[in-house]
This record gives structure tokens, C-alpha cells and sequence, in this order.
């Protein structure tokens, strides 16, 4: 064992590290929620600024946590709960600062204060992790496959905001919780940009599973996760493909991405070590 | 050595003290100025500012016992004004009550419209005249810089500027709220009336970049969109490409409906999906209500703009006490510096 490593092993990753972590982004949230009480706007700059430093906090965490086992942070149900929590915040910067795109701060750091509060209770339990010595593909059909649930995890957000900011419009409801939204066209756009991620990203991993699958003797890869992965797969293609012939537009694309949440959440249920 | 502080004064007649038809007998006419700084030159005032705007006539002043009849005579000249109809209107204010009145007048706080930003660019245009003329001094420099640095706090500190109030404010937040950026919409105006003017002056000085206009007198329609360097359409053809537009506004004076529900759905089915913002801000409405329903088209109509505007006022209304409260300490202490250094010059 490495000298760092031995060092690190003897510290575990402990619930209050986590409840410590879902904190900031809850004060994320908080203040974010706030901002429309403030006209300075300096309450939705520290909310963001939160965002970011709690996906920093989050980071280490995991690398911490990774070099503890030498292994990806996916051997347990809360580490791929931490794995998604980390992509989704990790996302939503990514659309904020290069496509200066915010998904609402609160809805995000929500989100991910509940999945690492979750992951705090079900607890890092360390579980031999999944062997991928000598099958580096293995290794990418698991980070495309959680790539891809965060890609699909963010898209469910961006359509509830679509949503929500659809019906606020509809139903001549101006002000509240309606005033943090983004507006819906940018939100549109970049739902059809995270839909068509989640093809590729979802479709290599599949491609991998099944061929992994195809050599049963060795197979790392489980049939129904498979299964279900490949349903979420078809319905996004379909979404992608409708939406490409105008046939699936506006708040109908969101409430279709908004479904394809379910088999996706199947799916990953299934992928969870708890579930093998 | 202490030599007594210069006398401040302003005298200020505003919308609160004359009405509309009163307030048009005194305006400064083009080279009003001009006779105001020389009348006040001429009666030997250190310092002076006029502030000539729409709703008020201002003059802050410093010199000796008698600046404030120096500064009403010198009014009288800039405006042409009859002596007894403005004296009916003009409130002196003295000191550091003048000082805080500058104050609440840079924050809005005095406007008609509660909060409303033009007039802080009002009085800073009022203020570099004066400057540019040599009527400012150690005083009025002071008093004025303090002024804006409040403006800006009370804008950024309190809720007197939040949401917007006037109508074509309210429809330019409501096209941002569906798409994002006005750079790439396509927008109609139907009607050059006032609203008509206010809501392209607003969508452009947000960023909207292709806005057609259209009146059924088309002659309207190319003066309005010359002087916003948008496009000009006839009402016949305005209504014959409305489907190309993403956001369109009815404010014209109409008998009956320009766009009817069914042509309104006729409309949105040709849009392939893309959201259509109806704004409706005419009496009787431009666009029959029926629209309900249809993905990505929202009608919003005068109700539901006025509704979101006395949200806003109202919230704007209920942060000017403490606004008030906070520029009363700023202003006491920009009149107290303005002192002292005046004293130390002495």
C-alpha cells in the first residue's frame, strides 16, 4: 500500500463529513430561495458561490474516498448517491459557466443536499469494489453510465423548472417561487442538449454492459440493469428523434423528459451494489 | 476661526404641489437655462443647480440671506412663468432639509412613479450642466456627488426599485421570462400611442433588436419605428405575418378584436412549437381571450400587467420609509462635511 493511502485508510469518509458537506448546499439552497427578497443581489451570488465551493468540498470527498480504496466511488449505494450528487452540481456548473445557462441554484443544491443527506444515513459502507483490473472498458461503461444518469438527472430539473415556469406563464402567475426560474427558451435549448448527451453517453455504456453481458462466464454486468438501461436508452432515442421532426416541442418534450426520469431511476436503482 | 456655513437652499415645484395643467405653465423653455445661470450669476449666487424635468422644477442654490429670492427671480425669467402662478407652487426648503429632499429626489423616492430610475440620470445631467457653466462650488459638488452614491445605495439596499411598474417594463420582463434574451425575438407592436412608444422604447433599450411596428396610419407606424431603428408594417400585413413574430403586442384603439381566437389558434398551430407572448394592453382588447391551452402561447392582457404592477408598487411603497430613515442619516452627514469644509476653505 501506498504510504498516502495507508495514511488515508485509516480515516474513513464519516456521516458528519457528509451532513457537513450537505450543508453548504443547503445554505446554497436557502439563500438562493431568499433571493428574491434581496435587491442587491449579493444573497443568489453567495448561494452560487456556495454551489461551487460545496462541489469542491463534494470533490475531494470523493478522490478522498477513492484513494481510501483504490477504486472508483461506486462499490456502494452512497457513494453512486455521492457519484450523483457530485454530477448533477457538477453539471450545472459546467451549463453555468460555459454556456452561462443557470439552472435554478436551489433546485440543484437541493438536490444534492438530499442525495449526500441520503447517502450520510445509508452510510459509506465499504463494499469490495467492483474489479475492473484489466477491463478498462468496464471502467468506462461505469462512468458513462453515471455520466449518464446525471445528464439525465440534470435534464429532469431543467424540464420541472420548464414546467413550472409553462404553468406560472399560463396561469398569469408572476411573482414567488415562479421569479426564480429560468426563462423558457434558454431552458428548452439546453434540455435538447442534455437529452441528445444522454443518448451517447448512455448508449456507450450500454454497448459495453451488452457485450460484457455476451461473455457470460466473465460478465460484470447484470441483465435487468442492463434491461432496464436499454428502455430508458429506446425512450430517450425516441425523444431525441421526435423532437428532431418538431413533432415534440416546448412543455410536450419537457413532460416526455420528465417521464423518461422513471425507467432512469429504475435503472440506476438496479445498478446500485445493494440491488445485486 | 469660524466663519458661518453658507446658506443652502432649493425651491421645488413638483407633481405633488401643481397639477399637470399647472405644471405646463412653468417649464423651461430651450435656452431657459441659459437665462437661469446668467440670472444667477447676475444676483450673485456662489452656486447653483437647475433641475427641469417633466414633474418638477428644482433650483438648489448657495449664497448669502436672500439666495432664495434670488433664485425664485431667477425661475421666473428661465420660465417665462407668471410671478403669482409659480409662487403658488414653489416650497422653499432650507439647509440640510434641502439636502435630504436631493437626496430622496436622486433615489426616486419624490417621483411620480415610486423608485423609477430616469430621474437619477435626470439630475446628474442637471448637475454637469451646472458644472460645465462654473456654478458648482465646494457645496453643491459635495452635496450633489453624495446625492448619487445615496441614489445608488437606496437602489441597491432597499426595495424601492424592485420590479418593474410601468406597463411596457412589465411586458419587456414577461418576453425575457419566456425567451431568455430579446436579441433573437421577433417582435410586432400594434399601435403608436403612448403605450405604443413606451413598450418599443422598452423592448429596445433591452436588447431587442427586430421590432416591426404597425398602426392602421402607417405614416405613425414609420415615424415610431425611424426613431427606434426598427421596421414599419402596415396593420394589413402586420396581421398577415403574425405567425413570423415571437412576441407580439396589441395597444392599438380598436372597435373590435384584431386577432380573434380562432385566428390566434390558426397562428400558434404555424409556429411548429415555438412559444408565442401575446401581450394585450388595449381598450377594448386587441386579441379575443381563448388561447388557453395552447402549448407555448401565453396571452397576458392590461389586468394582469396592472396587477403586477401595483405588486410592485406596492412592495416599492412599503420600503420608503426605511429608505427615507437611512438618506436623512446620509444626508445629515454630506451637509455636516459640507460644512466643514466650506469653514476650513474659509
Amino acid at each position: 500500500m501506498l504510504p498516502l493511502a495507508a495514511e488515508l485508510a485509516a480515516h474513513p469518509l464519516t456521516g458528519d463529513c457528509l451532513l457537513g458537506c450537505a450543508a453548504v448546499f443547503l445554505t446554497a439552497a436557502v439563500l438562493d430561495g431568499l433571493a428574491p427578497r434581496d435587491n442587491s443581489g449579493k444573497l443568489q451570488a453567495s448561494g452560487v458561490w456556495l454551489l461551487r465551493g460545496g462541489w469542491v468540498l463534494l470533490t475531494t470527498m470523493l478522490a478522498y474516498q477513492g484513494l481510501r480504496t483504490h477504486s472508483l466511488p461506486i462499490a456502494s449505494a452512497a457513494e453512486v448517491l455521492l457519484s450523483i450528487a457530485w454530477g448533477v452540481s457538477g453539471l450545472a456548473l459546467f451549463l453555468d459557466l460555459t454556456f452561462t445557462h443557470r439552472l435554478p441554484t436551489w433546485a440543484i443544491a437541493g438536490t444534492t443536499a438530499l442525495c449526500i443527506v441520503v447517502a450520510a444515513f445509508l452510510g459509506v459502507v465499504e463494499h469490495p469494489g467492483l474489479d475492473t483490473t484489466g477491463k478498462p472498458l468496464i471502467a468506462i461503461h461505469v462512468g458513462a453510465a453515471i455520466l449518464a444518469y446525471c445528464v439525465l438527472g440534470a435534464q429532469a430539473l431543467n424540464s420541472a423548472a420548464y414546467l413550472l415556469q409553462d404553468r406560472a406563464l399560463a396561469r398569469h402567475q408572476f411573482g414567488g417561487i415562479y421569479a426564480l426560474l429560468p426563462a423558457l427558451v434558454p431552458l428548452d435549448r439546453v434540455g435538447a442538449q442534455l437529452m441528445g448527451a444522454a443518448v451517447w453517453l448512455l448508449g456507450l455504456s450500454l454497448v459495453i454492459g451488452a457485450t460484457d453481458w455476451g461473455q457470460r462466464d466473465l460478465a460484470a454486468v447484470a441483465a435487468p440493469k442492463l434491461i432496464a438501461a436499454l428502455i430508458t436508452w429506446l425512450a430517450c432515442c425516441w425523444i431525441v428523434v421526435q423532437r428532431r421532426r418538431q413533432h415534440l416541442q416546448g412543455a410536450s418534450f419537457a413532460r416526455a423528459s420528465l417521464l423518461v426520469a422513471i425507467p432512469a431511476l429504475i435503472a440506476l436503482y438496479l445498478s446500485l451494489p445493494a440491488s445485486r | 476661526m469660524s466663519e458661518r456655513p453658507r446658506n443652502l437652499v432649493a425651491l421645488s415645484a413638483t407633481h405633488r404641489t401643481a397639477g399637470l395643467d399647472e405644471r405646463a405653465a412653468f417649464t423651461v423653455p430651450a435656452g431657459g437655462a441659459e437665462v437661469f445661470y446668467a440670472a444667477a450669476r447676475e444676483a450673485g449666487l456662489a452656486e447653483a443647480v437647475l433641475l427641469a424635468t417633466c414633474n418638477r422644477l428644482e433650483a438648489y442654490a448657495v449664497g448669502d440671506e436672500a439666495a432664495a429670492l434670488h433664485v425664485r427671480s431667477a425661475l421666473l425669467k428661465a420660465t417665462g412663468a407668471p410671478a403669482a402662478a409659480l409662487d403658488q407652487h414653489l416650497r422653499p426648503v432650507p439647509g440640510l432639509q434641502a439636502v435630504e429632499h436631493l437626496f430622496s429626489v436622486v433615489s426616486g423616492l419624490e417621483s411620480q412613479m415610486v423608485g423609477e430610475v430616469e430621474i437619477a440620470g435626470q439630475v446628474k445631467d442637471a448637475y454637469a450642466d451646472a458644472l460645465a457653466r462654473g456654478m458648482t462650488g465646494p457645496v453643491l459638488n459635495r452635496v450633489f456627488q453624495r446625492a448619487f452614491q445615496a441614489g445608488a445605495w437606496a437602489r441597491t439596499n432597499t426595495g424601492i426599485s424592485q420590479g418593474q411598474v410601468s406597463l411596457g417594463n412589465i411586458a419587456v420582463e414577461l418576453a425575457l421570462r419566456v425567451f431568455g434574451s430579446l436579441a433573437e425575438a421577433r417582435v410586432l407592436v400594434l399601435g403608436t400611442g403612448d403605450v405604443g412608444r413606451q413598450v418599443v422604447q422598452a423592448l429596445v433599450s433591452r436588447g431587442a433588436c427586430q421590432v416591426s411596428v404597425a398602426s392602421r396610419t402607417f405614416e405613425n407606424a414609420r415615424a415610431l419605428a425611424e426613431e427606434f431603428s426598427g421596421s414599419s408594417l402596415t396593420l394589413a400585413d402586420a396581421l398577415r405575418q403574425a405567425h413570423t413574430h415571437d412576441v407580439i403586442v396589441g395597444c392599438a384603439t380598436v372597435e373590435r378584436a384584431l386577432l380573434d381566437a380562432v385566428t390566434l389558434r390558426e397562428i400558434a398551430g404555424r409556429r411548429s412549437g415555438r412559444p408565442l407572448l401575446l401581450v394585450d394592453l388595449g381598450v377594448p382588447r386587441n386579441f379575443t381571450a381563448g388561447v388557453q391551452g395552447l402549448d407555448g402561447t401565453y396571452l397576458c392582457d392590461l389586468d394582469d400587467l396592472a396587477r403586477v404592477s401595483n405588486a410592485n408598487l406596492k412592495a416599492r411603497l412599503a420600503e420608503v420609509d426605511r429608505a427615507r430613515i437611512a438618506l436623512a442619516e446620509k444626508a445629515a452627514r454630506a451637509w455636516g462635511a459640507a460644512n466643514h469644509q466650506t469653514s476650513s476653505e474659509a
